[in-house]
C-alpha cells in the first residue's frame, strides 16, 4: 500500500468533465487494466461521483464490443 | 418526447450500400414515430473489443434524437429481427442534447496526445505471474495483490504522460504535511 503516496486528484474534476463518453476506447482503456477489469478509484484517485459515471460507461462500453468483458488470454 | 441516443453495430461483410440501407431504415423508422435527429455519427468499421457471432469488426452508427417512448419497442424489434444488427444499446440522454454532444469525442479526435499509445497495447506475459498451473486455493489472497500491483502499473505509466499532475500531487502533499503538523501545535 505504500507503493502510491501523496493526494490524487480526479482527472474528470480536474477537466471539469461531466458526462463520460461510453463509445471513448481510450478513456475506458484508461481505467480498465489489461485484464478489462475497472481499477478501484483508490488507484485511479477518481472521485465518488466520476467514479460512478466512469463504470456506468466502461459497462455501456462493453456491451458495444468497445472495451472487452474480460482478457481473451485469460490463464 | 425524450431524448434517446442509440449506437448500433452492423455486420461489415456485406456492401456499403446495404450498411447505408440499414443505417438509413433505422433513421426512417425514429423520422417516422415523429421523432427528431439532433445528430447522426457514422463511426464506419472498427475492430471490436471481443468476437461477437464469430465477426472482429463492425460497422459503427449512432443516433441522438428526441422521439416519443414508443420508439423503444419498435426499435427493440427491429434490432432483434434484422440479422445484420449484431448490437445495439439506446440510452436515455437526461441533460440538454447540445451540452452533451459538446461533451462527445467519438473515437479518438483527440487523438495524439499520447504518442506512446501503440507501444502499451500488448505487453506480453509477466514473468512475476503465478505459473498457470499452480493452485491459486492456498494463497487465496495473493492473486489480488499481483491485480493491484498491475493495476498500479497502468496507473503509473499513465501518470508519466501527465507530469504536470504528478508536480501538482507533490505540492499538495506537502501542503498536507504541514497541515498535519498545525492541529497538534492547537492542542498544545
Ligand atoms: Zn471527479
Amino acid at each position: 500500500m505504500a507503493v502510491m503516496r501523496g493526494k490524487k486528484i480526479c482527472r474528470f474534476c480536474e477537466n471539469k468533465i461531466t458526462m463520460i463518453n461510453y463509445k471513448d476506447e481510450r478513456i475506458l482503456k484508461r481505467f480498465t487494466n489489461e485484464r478489462g477489469k475497472i481499477i478501484p478509484r483508490r488507484v485511479t484517485g477518481n472521485c465518488a461521483m466520476h467514479q460512478r459515471k466512469l463504470t456506468t460507461a466502461i459497462k455501456r462500453g462493453r456491451v458495444l464490443a468497445i472495451v472487452a468483458f474480460a482478457a481473451e488470454s485469460y490463464r | 418526447m425524450r431524448v434517446y441516443e442509440t449506437t448500433f453495430i452492423i455486420n461489415p461483410q456485406s456492401d456499403d450500400a446495404t450498411i447505408e440501407k440499414h443505417v438509413s431504415d433505422v433513421k426512417e423508422m425514429i423520422l417516422k414515430t415523429d421523432g427528431k435527429i439532433i445528430s447522426e455519427n457514422h463511426m464506419g468499421t472498427r475492430r471490436l473489443a471481443y468476437e461477437i457471432d464469430k465477426l472482429t469488426q463492425g460497422y459503427y452508427a449512432t443516433f441522438l434524437y428526441e422521439a416519443p417512448t414508443d420508439i423503444l419497442p419498435l426499435l427493440d424489434h427491429h434490432f432483434k429481427v434484422n440479422e445484420a444488427f449484431i448490437r445495439d444499446l439506446t440510452v436515455r440522454i437526461e441533460c440538454d442534447p447540445q451540452e452533451y454532444l459538446k461533451q462527445q469525442d467519438p473515437f479518438g479526435k483527440h487523438g495524439s496526445d499520447r504518442p506512446d499509445d501503440s507501444r502499451r497495447g500488448h505487453r506480453g506475459d509477466r514473468g512475476d505471474r503465478p505459473a498457470p498451473g499452480k493452485p491459486a486455493e492456498k494463497s487465496g489472497e495473493k492473486p489480488e495483490v499481483k491485480e493491484e500491483t498491475a493495476a498500479v502499473k497502468t496507473e503509473e505509466k499513465t501518470e508519466t504522460a501527465a507530469v504536470k499532475t504528478e508536480a501538482k500531487a507533490e505540492t499538495s502533499e506537502s501542503d498536507n504535511a504541514s497541515k498535519e503538523d498545525k492541529p497538534q501545535d492547537d492542542k498544545e
